[in-house]
Formats: structure tokens, C-alpha cells, sequence
């Protein structure tokens, strides 16, 4: 993870990214549940990492560009 | 599900990661009760049928994305994941809560040492199966184009 760009796909309230953030460049967490979105942004605020981004949104259609991450996680997801 | 994991594909760099970690319901959990260093069976649980389908259903499109060349499988395990509890009646009433298992164990002590050790501390043992694909840009793309076609 040291040095990547990672997505927590399905991240919930962020306890994996929030885990991941402090090795990676970025960490991107996306949930389609939005009081888990709410969730791992406050804990993400608590955490203080600024590398650490969290937003609501489906795995069918992810709202990012062609290849934007060098990880992707599913933890639980599939 | 398969449309996820060709997102997934997209938004991931060439020779990109994908690690993918779930409950491997292959595999019976397990209650067991803690002892001096080790554990003792208790009684053994079961993922319900709606979830084993989901989780077949998961393996179909993984293999599908892999057989279309869109990844390649470069590592697999399983490990153990132990959940406690500081009573049987608590390994109840996360089996009776949880979405994935049956909701009771089927049991492999007699009534009689469940009884005695009802306030003994717990753990429900179950396997987490991980997988570390990596992205095939090139012959990925050419696959998806091949599709919209």
C-alpha cells in the first residue's frame, strides 16, 4: 500500500481505509449506504488524515477515471 | 456484479491490484470455547443458503472477468478470523442476529457441558478467504471493446 493510490469499494464506516491511509498517498472510500459515509467521515476527521476521502455512490458506476488507483479493495463487499 | 468488477477494471492503473476479502462459506464456522492455551469445539455453524448463493454468484464473476482477460489471479489464501464473546448466551444472540449464518449452532457437546459451561468465555471461529488479482490493461480493453460491439 506504501506509496498507492487506494479505493476501499464498499468501505462502509471506513475502518479499513482509515487503517490503509497512513501508508498510502490517497485513500478513496465508496458506499452506497449514506449514514456509513457519514460515519467514516467523522471518523476520518477524528483520524486527521488529509490524504483520506469518503463519498456516497454505487460500484456499477464509480465516479472516478480511467485508471485513478493502483489498489482496489473489496473487504467484504463482493 | 460483473459490471462492478469491469468498473473496478477501469479505474485501475495497468498490471493494477485488486485484492477482494470475504467469508469463505466452503468452509463450516466454528463455536468453540476458550481453554488454558487452546480452544474446545462446541458446536459448528452453517452460512444460510441465500448467502451461499451470493457467494457463488461472487466466484462465478471473478472467474468470469478472469476467463475474459480482464484480470489475473497472482495469489490466494484463507485465514481464520475468531469474533469472542463472554458467554454462550452472547454466541446465541450473534448467531440468531447475524445475516450470514443459519441461526443456531448445531452443537457437538451434550446439553449437560453446554450447561456447565454456559459463562465460560467463547469465540466463533470462521474463515476469510483473500485474493490478489492484477489488471490486464491491454487485453482487458480489447475484451470490452469486443462486448460493446
Amino acid at each position: 500500500m506504501r506509496g498507492k493510490r487506494v479505493l476501499d469499494l464498499g468501505c462502509g464506516d471506513g475502518r479499513f481505509a482509515i487503517g490503509v491511509a497512513p501508508f498510502a498517498t490517497a485513500v478513496e472510500g465508496l458506499d452506497p449506504d449514506p449514514d456509513a459515509i457519514a460515519a467514516a467521515k467523522q471518523a476520518a476527521r477524528k483520524a486527521g488524515r488529509r490524504n483520506l476521502h469518503f463519498a456516497v455512490g454505487a460500484a456499477q458506476r464509480l465516479p472516478y477515471p480511467d485508471g485513478a488507483f493502483d489498489v482496489v479493495i473489496l473487504s467484504w463487499t463482493l | 456484479m460483473v459490471d462492478a468488477l469491469r468498473e473496478v477494471h477501469r479505474v485501475l492503473v495497468p498490471c493494477g491490484i485488486l485484492i477482494d476479502a470475504r467469508p469463505d462459506s466452503r468452509v463450516h464456522a466454528y463455536v468453540e470455547r476458550r481453554r488454558g492455551r487452546g480452544f474446545q469445539r462446541f458446536g459448528v455453524v452453517r452460512t444460510n443458503s441465500t448467502e451461499l448463493k451470493n457467494d457463488r454468484a461472487s466466484d462465478r464473476a471473478i472467474a468470469r472477468l478472469v476467463a475474459e482477460g480482464f484480470f489475473t489471479r497472482r495469489r490466494r489464501g484463507r485465514f481464520w478470523h475468531r469474533v469472542g464473546f463472554d458467554s454462550l448466551a452472547e454466541v446465541r444472540r450473534y448467531l440468531w442476529e447475524h445475516l450470514r449464518f443459519v441461526r443456531r449452532a448445531e452443537w457437538v457437546v451434550d446439553a449437560a457441558t453446554r450447561r456447565r459451561h454456559a459463562n465460560d468465555q467463547f469465540v466463533v471461529r470462521r474463515a476469510v478467504r483473500h485474493e490478489i488479482l492484477e489488471a490486464n490493461q491491454e487485453l482487458g480493453l480489447r475484451r470490452l471493446s469486443k462486448l460493446r460491439r
